[in-house]
């Protein structure tokens, strides 16, 4: 696609009273940033707990009950998708056009197929399970791959900077 | 010449800002090991005041070390990255406010390290930590935030 054909749409965007409240004071960009990176390790602090024991970490983790710790993970990413979404809108040619971005949002399209799939594929098998139950390869293989992914994110979330 | 002027004009300087894996890669593992680190002294934190009582205190004397761990990946990178900036950043408010708020930081880690390795057993069926074992652990939260803000802020305070 011709990034020309798109630039009517992202001005659009960026004429929003959103984008422009967004644009609109020194402090507002610095403070979304921040909410941002307390984000990410609201996000990665509650996966690191869940993923560790899916990966067959066992001491102090119950295999039953971690996922109660996924409410901390959907706080995460519940901060980092709003703050995100305004960065989006309040400058939508800078990240139109961006690599990291771009990468990013290909990451967080592949951790949520993953979160997907083990939402259909596993969780349904865990109240089957008990505390000396082995988590299933394919369980220890979406624990690693949520890890890997998400902190992808993150590290193409960082390098955004660097490409324009 | 100053000590980080001199550090300013080393050929390692001109690396970390010329080279794509000098800085790019210095900030990412930084935030890196900000998520690791911050991310599991939260859970920490909140397991202290109550909640998450399914996670016992076994898992968070070894998850500590990862926390740790996280913590020293960003003295490693944070030095990298101070080189080539040093003489701005040690006049930068906001910098100095992160240097000042990472050394209670790691003085409040430390002291609920100590807590958690001695007494934690006697709390693990506890609904929480004992109150000033919960008024650190709060205050942590605090900190910590605070650094991970005053450290966003370098970018912009000048």
């Amino acid at each position: 696609m011709e990034i020309s054909s798109i630039i009517p749409t992202l001005d659009w965007i960026r004429s929003t009273t959103i984008s422009q409240w967004v644009n609109s004071g020194p402090w507002i960009w610095p403070t979304l940033e921040t909410l941002h990176f307390t984000g990410l390790g609201v996000l990665i602090g509650g996966l690191i707990v869940m993923d560790l024991r899916l990966i067959g970490y066992k001491r102090g983790l119950p295999l039953r009950t971690v996922h109660k710790i996924l409410p901390l993970v959907f706080i995460g990413f519940g901060i980092n998708a709003c703050t995100g979404f305004f960065f989006v809108v309040g400058n939508p040619h800078r990240y139109a056009v961006n690599y990291a971005f771009q990468m990013k949002v290909v990451l967080l399209l592949l951790a949520g197929l993953n979160a997907l799939w083990f939402r259909l594929k596993i969780s349904p098998q865990m109240k089957n399970w008990t505390e000396t139950t082995e988590s299933p390869a394919l369980a220890r293989f979406m624990g690693a791959a949520s890890l890997i992914l998400w902190f992808g994110v993150g590290i193409h979330g960082r390098l955004i900077t660097f490409f324009g | 010449m100053s000590a980080l002027q001199w550090l300013e004009q080393t050929s390692f300087s001109d690396w970390v800002l010329t080279s794509f894996v000098g800085f790019p890669l210095m900030l990412s593992l930084h935030a890196v090991g900000m998520a690791i680190s911050m991310g599991l002294l939260l859970v920490l934190n909140l397991r202290m005041l109550g909640l998450f009582r399914f996670i016992s205190y076994i898992f968070f004397k070894r998850a500590l070390l990862l926390a740790w761990t996280g913590l020293g990946i960003n003295f490693l990178s944070g030095t990298v990255l101070f080189v080539p900036r040093g003489v701005e950043y040690v006049g930068d408010t906001a910098f100095q406010t992160k240097m000042a708020l990472i050394i209670f930081g790691l003085l409040n880690t430390g002291w609920l390290h100590r807590q958690l390795v001695r007494e934690s057993g006697l709390w693990e069926s506890d609904l929480a930590a004992p109150v000033l074992v919960r008024f650190w652990a709060a205050t942590s939260m605090v900190i910590w935030f605070g650094v991970i803000a005053s450290g966003r802020l370098i970018a912009y305070v000048d």
